[in-house]
């Protein structure tokens, strides 16, 4: 009897441990989960999230369980996948950043971007899109320095722009919205109509922010197109948006300082 | 995973099952149980199972005994997170499982005895939106049974069956099974 009590007491003891370190949501088959894939991509370097979801969000406990990014079937990076039990989501626990010294050669419209995903079960699950066309700027030029208390700033680019596209201004020295720093939506937007292929910002339109000191900085514009990729029909849904960055970089100098008013 | 330990034990104490008069080889009759399913399994088995079984005498202490089950339906949505989008799936699972093996009986008083059986079992789940799966694995009950008339018989036992989920894997259940036969 005592060596049956003992056999009983190791055994439960056994599969205690063995639930501790187990995640249940390794065990949902792909069909209940939702693969949620934004990546943005300059022509050197790739900003790629791949996130996973069922009612909550799956933090995949397994090593067995990996993913990786795919250009074209020539070229494969791991991308990150979250595995612990954390109870807040953080999209950095499933973004990878792939900069241009690991590119074997510069990203162009049309690649395929492959995200795979290889689940303990044994189950491959492929989700693709095509990066977008990237925009060749014709005006300003780089590096030109433009005085925007006596100069409109005009910017004008080679191929007509999609229904809700946007341009956004990044610089140390302009006045934007903090809450989306690090981020696509970072810098000050300016809306764009279909079908546009410039934009004029007249002079003393744009703040100079609070505290900065000097009389310009360099200001990169960005322009967007976005993509849309097919999710692994094995998923129960999701999405796959990839979107080209194009941009260019110029100087602005005597920005309105509306903090000296 | 707990509750599955702890109520191993348990089948070694309790279960009904009908005894067949002596002079009769066929019986059949049906089985009402509850699966003991661990709370912290998102993706397990239903609790509620029915099932009819049949079985045929060899002697006064073995027979050959077979089992067509069904679980509840199982129900649930699944869906993507809600500050990306509002897109969920609605999945729809039925479980079956069929058993054939042979049973034996010890009366310890005149209405009285214990009861086990052990052979092979298939289970299987469909679902309206995953793969489905099957598999033949070892079945094993045991418990005790009443005799009601000279020709029924009501069994309480506990039963182990190896039960298919949609996710390619299984989950070895055991069940609280009440059951009544008929001897004809």
């Amino acid at each position: 009897m005592n060596h049956l009590i003992k056999s009983s007491s190791i055994l439960m003891l056994i599969s205690l441990i063995g639930c501790t370190d187990d995640n249940p949501s390794t065990d949902y088959p792909e069909q209940l989960i939702f693969q949620n894939i934004d990546i943005t991509v300059s022509k050197n370097s790739i900003n790629a999230t791949s996130a996973y979801f069922s009612n909550d969000v799956i933090y995949f406990s397994s090593p067995n369980e990996q993913q990786f990014l795919s250009i074209n079937n020539n070229q494969q990076f791991s991308l990150n996948i979250k595995r612990t039990k954390a109870s807040n989501f953080s999209s950095s626990d499933y973004s990878t950043y792939i900069s241009d010294e690991e590119l074997s050669s510069p990203l162009q419209a049309g690649d395929e971007l492959t995200v795979i995903f290889n689940r303990s079960t044994g189950s491959v699950l492929e989700s693709s899109a095509q990066v977008p066309n990237f925009f060749q700027f014709l005006t300003p030029t780089s590096e030109k320095i433009i005085d925007h208390s006596t100069t409109d700033l005009s910017i004008e680019w080679d191929v007509p722009v999609t229904q809700d596209s946007k341009l956004y201004l990044r610089g140390e020295c302009l006045e934007q919205d903090y809450s989306f720093v690090n981020s696509d939506l970072a810098g000050v937007p300016y809306d764009l109509a279909e079908g546009q292929t410039s934009l004029l910002i007249p002079m003393n339109t744009i703040n100079k922010v609070y505290g900065f000191e000097d009389e310009g900085c360099t200001v990169n514009a960005h322009l967007y197109q976005e993509n849309t990729g097919t999710i692994d029909p094995n998923f129960a849904g999701g999405h796959y948006n990839i979107k080209s960055d194009s941009s260019i970089s110029f100087t602005l100098t005597n920005l309105q300082d509306t903090n000296n008013d | 995973m707990i509750n599955k330990m702890m109520m191993i034990p348990l089948l070694f104490v309790s279960s009904l099952s009908l005894a067949q008069a002596n002079d009769t080889k066929w019986y059949g009759g049906a089985t009402f149980g509850f699966n003991h399913t661990s709370v912290d399994e998102q993706l397990s088995v239903p609790s509620t199972k029915y099932s009819i079984l049949g079985g045929y005498k060899l002697n006064d202490w073995l027979a050959v005994e077979a089992e067509m089950g069904k679980l509840q339906n199982d129900t649930g949505t699944y869906c993507n997170d809600y500050l990306i989008d509002n897109q969920c799936v609605n999945l729809k699972q039925t479980f079956n499982h069929i058993f054939l093996g042979v049973r034996a009986e010890k009366m310890v008083t005149l209405n009285f005895g214990f009861t086990g059986r052990i052979g092979a079992a298939r289970s299987s789940v469909s679902a309206n939106i995953a793969k489905d799966n099957n598999q033949i694995s070892f079945s094993s009950s045991i418990g005790m049974l009443w005799t009601v008339t000279d020709n029924s018989k009501i069994t309480l036992e506990l039963q182990q069956i190896d039960y298919a989920l949609i996710n390619e894997r299984h989950e070895n259940l055991v069940s609280s099974n009440l059951s009544f036969t008929m001897a004809f």
